[in-house]
This record gives C-alpha cells, structure tokens and sequence, in this order.
C-alpha cells in the first residue's frame, strides 16, 4: 500500500511538473506544426493561424497567417512584391511589425508586400579580433550573385550596407541580447536595413 | 567524460544499480563492503581511462608512491622522507602541467620564438597532487595513522566525483568515511540527485550561457562599447562562481548518492566583507589547504608584520600558478597578495565604511582581477582594462542571461540570509550568512512536483554547446 501511495504521488508530480513545463515552453519556445507542402512554393508551410513563440533567439510571439507564412496583414490583397528567402526572412525571432515585409508595406503603402520566408540556411557576417567587420562565407555569397547573373535576376548585395551601418553605428544586423554577438539571424536592424533597400531598388 | 554529459548519467546510472545490488548482498554478505569499494575503485578508474587510459597509469603510480610513502613517513618520522616526498609529487604536478610554460618562459626570455611540447595533463591532476600532499604531511604530523588499506587510499585519491574539479578532500575526512562505508541509501539518493540538479542548473543553465557573451567580449574587447565591457566582466565574475560552484555542487551530490558526506566548497563568496573574508568563502578546500601546508608552515602571522606580508604573498602567488601555467595567473595570484596585504594593513579603516559598502567594494576588486585570470594573455588583459576605462563607443550588448544570473544570485544570497541561523537583526545575521542547499521533501507531492519542474527547466534551458568546466583545466 505504501508503494502504491508513493508511486501515485510521483504520477501526480510529474502532471503537475508537466503541465507547469508546458506553459513554459509555450511561451519561451513554440516551434508550431509543420506541414508539408511539396506542390508549393515552399517545402512546407506552419499550420494556419497557430501561435508562435521565440524567446531562445531574440523575442516574439505571435499568430502565423491563414496560409500558414509571417505577416501582419490580414487582408486578402493582390500581392505586388513576394518575399521569399530562408529563416532570415521567416523572421521568427523579431516582431511582426518589425521584420522586412512589415517595413516594406509601411515604407511603400501602394505596394503589397507578402512574406513566404521558410527556415533554410544562409552565409552570415561577424567581426574579428580587432572588431573589424568580415564577411564569413565570401564564396557562398559570390556563387549565389554569380547563380543570379547567369538567371537574370537581379542581385542586391547588402555586405556593405551591413558594414556601414555597423562601422556608423556599432551595430549589427545580426544577433540578438540573448544569443552570441553578431551571431545567427537577421535581428529587426538587419530587417530595417533590408527592407529599405528593397524599397529603394522598387522606388526606381 | 564530463559530469554533465549523458554518458556520465549512464555511467552513474549503471554504477548506482551495481552498488544497490551489493547493497542487497550485504545483509547475508559481511564481504560485500568490500565488493562496493571495489566497485567505486573499478569505476573511478573507468571514468579517467575514458578521458585518456594514460592518466589512469599516472593516478595509480601517485597512489602506489603515496601509499608507500605514507607507511614509510609513519614508520621512520623522518623529515627528509617526507620533504623527498613532497617533492616527488610537485615535481611530478611540474613536468606535466608545467614544463611549457616554463620553456617558453625561458625561450621568451632570450628572445626565442615559443613551442608547444606535447604533454599530457592528467584529468584532476593539481586536485589530486595537492591531497597526496596534504596526507604525507599529515602523517608525518601524527594527525592519522597511515591508511594500510591500499584499496581504501587508491580510492581516496582517485574517487571520480572530486577529481576533476576538487573540492580538495583531506584523507582522514575520507577515509574515515570509507573504513565505515554504510553503501547507498534511498534518502541521501534523493537528496544528493537534488545538490546535483541545483549544480547542473547552474553549470549548463546560467554558466554556459554567460560564457557565450564572455567569449565574444573577451575575444575582441576594443569592438565594444565600454557598458557592454562592464557587463561582461560582471558576467565572467557570475560564470567562473556558477561554473566551479556548480561542479562542486554536483560532485558533492553525486558523493552523497554514493554514500560520501563532502563539506560545501563555496559558501556565498561574493558577499566577502574584505579579501580575506572572500578566500575563506571560495574554493573553500584550496584556501584551507593553502593555509595549512603553506601558510602556517612558513609562520603565518606570528612572525612579525613583514613575514607576514611576505607569507601571505608567497600563498597567493602559489594559488596562482596552482591555477594555470601562464603569467597572468602568477600576475593575478600577486595582486591578490598585494591586496591582501593592504587589507591587512588599512583594513580596519576600511570597515568603518560598514559592511555593504565594504562587500560591494571587495566585489568590484575581485571582479577587476578576474579579467586577468581570464585573459588568454597579458596584452588581452590590458585590452579589456583599456575598453573598460576608456569610455568608447562600440557594440552594445545588453547580454539578457547576465541579469537572469545576477538575479538568481541575488535572490539565492537574500534567502541565505533570511535562512542564516543567527538570530537578531539584518547586520547581525549578514556577518554570519552561510549558504545551503534547497533540499525539498521527494516524499510529498509538491515537493516532487518542483524538483520534476526545475529537471525539465534545466533541460530545456540548458545550453549544450561545448563548454568544458572552467576549473577542470586546472
């Protein structure tokens, strides 16, 4: 009976440690639900309208769309500009209203900018022991500008405006308070700095 | 093999099912004891030879040396058998951990470029070396007997909890333990998995999390801004306390689930009122050692006010290079004797200034001399001083885990001294604040409860890159 009593008793804690841990991660890490896509436009897409939450890498929580991609907007608009891109554009590490579609669409209200960014990988830049600003994967980068210009399509190459603005500003485009410096995905001046780009290039 | 990687959990695991098992034997079996320290010798060597089978040949040849030195000492009382003993094993804690710095130096000092010679450094060699020593001296000293029992001291020095990062066990604290040895019960089980869960939290949660902001600042200093620099030194003074208090908490509880009862090793060092007050709250089993095989043997206070200076140098210098075998460690171990020296001397000035201030201001003295102790160089160490004082612009990083740490040690030393037994009001009981460990009743559902729940906040927080023990270096 005793053991009964004592096996019932951890049962009853680990409930209750498991139901504490889930509205824990609910918050902290809420990766959602994947759902596969092979006909579209990207591999897979996350299950309309679920909640998301992102507190290991920078802090967001927020409601994935109808059709299961980051954006704000609610309305059914004819989409003028499709952002694709890997989790730099996905963007689940930074506020809604602060990733590049977000700032596109209030740079340019005429325009509706859609966001279809899916995680995938990407070259990323760092600084090294004097604090000078390299590049990482210079030939990742010269590859992909090279793949554009054999496809005709036109590549913006923002290097160098993550380097000024670091330079100018010591910060940069990368990195969040709670991750390594500089390190791991687009944080919101990387997004601002991006969109503002994109919104130049469209102005002319 | 780390204590916080999953193989150690299966290792343990496994070893803890061996012992129950004995444990059953040793109700019809006098002879299983024997079989359970048998078994806690076989496993301790298992654990070294993963790391490297050479360091296990290394730790079995200083336990035959000391076993045979320490009937020898007892046997003839002589003191030339005992120094000839301390220096066999400093020269051995010499050639393994120090012989590149000393070349290099050398080299350095004639103008040549440095070498790297390829050494090993045994797993808890400086640990082990220093508990060698303390016993012979013992001995020699009639505190105890010699441990005839080869198998009772081959396990007092190899004891696979304690070797890697200490803390420093004397032999009679052991052995006594060991020649009454009860075997593993269910109570000091469920205790000692809860000191080792608290010390995991702290390694791989708040520690190793620092460490990726302390890298990163430490490893280009002059790219920050001098805020973020102030942030990431105050972050290395929480990571190297989280990351060694941590270990020595685990190794403490995995003793107990062992059946070993090990005094805490820390005891709340950041709230030291002077630096004297600090050594006697850190690393607690290194400064006791320090006091009672350099210290008083070289007269400690009781020779004249120069002497004492002089002794008191000469043990933090040691304490130094005991740490690392580089010059900012010799620099780091001098300072402390040079401070420790004022304290002596303006000391009692100072505690007019009350003992909040005074706690603050030895913190900050500290936390100063922990960049060089953290430096990978002297010039390192001169770069991160410059961006700390130079007020420059640069990267801003308002790292979010050093005020999830500072918190948790804020919060943890206020309910230390709300806990503190003295009775009487805030002041009194600040001047006797120990530390403890959050042990709850497994046998109640809440108290279950909390301990699943800060199991599953450890994993799920928990940061796995690799991040070895600070203090496992040494």
């Amino acid at each position: 009976m005793k053991k009964l009593f004592f096996i019932f008793r951890w049962i009853g804690a680990s409930v209750a440690a498991f139901l504490l841990l889930s509205g824990f991660v609910f918050f902290y890490s809420n990766t959602g639900v994947h759902i596969n896509n092979p006909d579209g436009s990207t591999d897979y897409v996350w299950m309309p309208g679920q909640i998301k939450a992102t507190a290991s890498e920078g802090y967001a929580f927020f409601r994935m769309d109808r059709n299961g991609f980051n954006n704000v907007s609610t309305k059914e608009r004819n989409i003028d500009i499709l952002l694709m891109g890997s989790s730099q554009m996905e963007a689940v590490n930074v506020h809604p209203t602060k990733n590049t579609a977000s700032i596109i669409n209030g740079l340019n209200e005429e325009l509706y900018c859609y966001n279809i960014g899916i995680s995938g990988h990407q070259p990323i830049t760092q600084i090294d022991a004097k604090g000078m600003f390299i590049e990482k994967d210079v030939e990742h980068r010269m590859a992909f500008s090279q793949a554009c210009t054999n496809l005709n399509i036109r590549y913006i190459d923002m290097t160098d405006d993550f380097k000024n603005y670091y330079e100018s500003k010591h910060v940069l485009a990368h990195g969040f308070n709670n991750t390594a410096v500089g390190v791991g995905h687009l944080n919101e001046h990387g997004h601002m700095l991006i969109a503002k780009r994109i919104a130049e290039e469209i102005k002319k | 093999m780390s204590l916080t990687s999953f193989w150690f959990l299966v290792f343990f695991a496994i070893l803890l099912f061996v012992l129950s098992l004995l444990q059953q034997l040793r109700k019809k079996h006098s002879k299983a004891v024997l079989l359970q320290k048998l078994c806690l010798l076989i496993s301790s060597y298992l654990f070294i030879a993963l790391n490297d089978w050479r360091f296990s040949l290394c730790i079995a040849a200083i336990s035959g040396f000391t076993y045979y030195f320490g009937i020898l000492i007892e046997n003839k009382k002589s003191k030339s058998i005992l120094v000839f003993g301390i220096v066999f094993l400093s020269a051995f804690l010499a050639v393994f951990k120090y012989t590149n710095f000393f070349v290099n130096s050398f080299r350095f000092a004639f103008g040549n470029d440095t070498v790297t010679l390829k050494i090993i450094l045994p797993i808890g060699i400086s640990f082990y070396i220093f508990s060698c020593i303390a016993y012979l001296v013992d001995v020699f000293k009639g505190k105890y007997c010699a441990e005839k029992s080869f198998l009772n001291l081959a396990l007092f020095i190899s004891f696979f909890p304690k070797l890697t990062a200490g803390p420093i066990v004397r032999a009679n604290e052991f052995l006594e333990q060991t020649k009454e040895y009860h075997g593993i019960e269910l109570k000091n089980i469920g205790d000692g998995l809860q000191i080792f869960v608290f010390g995991l939290f702290k390694k791989i949660v708040l520690a190793d999390h620092l460490n990726v902001f302390v890298n990163d600042v430490f490893h280009a200093p002059s790219a920050y801004g001098t805020f973020t620099v102030m942030l990431a030194v105050l972050s290395y003074s929480l990571q190297i306390y989280l990351d060694f208090s941590g270990y020595s908490d685990m190794a403490i509880g995995t003793s107990k689930m062992l059946g070993y009862e090990f005094k805490p090793n820390f005891n709340l060092p950041y709230i030291a009122k002077d630096i004297s007050e600090f050594w006697k709250r850190w690393h607690i089993s290194l400064s006791s050692w320090l006091k009672d095989y350099i210290y008083f043997p070289l007269g400690g206070s009781r020779r004249g006010t120069a002497r004492t200076y002089f002794n008191l140098m000469i043990v933090m210098i040691v304490s130094g290079i005991w740490h690392g075998a580089g010059w900012t460690f010799v620099l780091w171990g001098g300072l402390h004797g040079v401070i420790s020296c004022l304290n002596k001397l303006v000391g009692k000035y100072l505690k007019k200034a009350g003992s909040i201030l005074n706690s603050i201001l030895t913190f900050v003295l500290v936390s100063l001399l922990w960049i060089i102790f953290r430096a990978e160089s002297l010039q390192n160490a001169f770069d991160v001083f410059k961006s700390l004082f130079s007020f420059h612009d640069g990267i801003s990083q308002i790292y979010i885990w050093s005020f999830v740490a500072l918190t948790f040690v804020i919060v943890s030393t206020i309910v230390a001294i709300i806990h503190s037994s003295g009775k009487g009001s805030f002041k009194t009981r600040q001047n006797d604040v120990n530390g403890f460990y959050p042990i709850l009743n497994l046998n109640s559902i809440f108290g279950a409860s909390v301990f699943l729940t800060v199991c599953g906040l450890t994993l799920l927080l928990g940061y796995f890159g690799n991040t070895a023990f600070i203090y496992g270096a040494f």
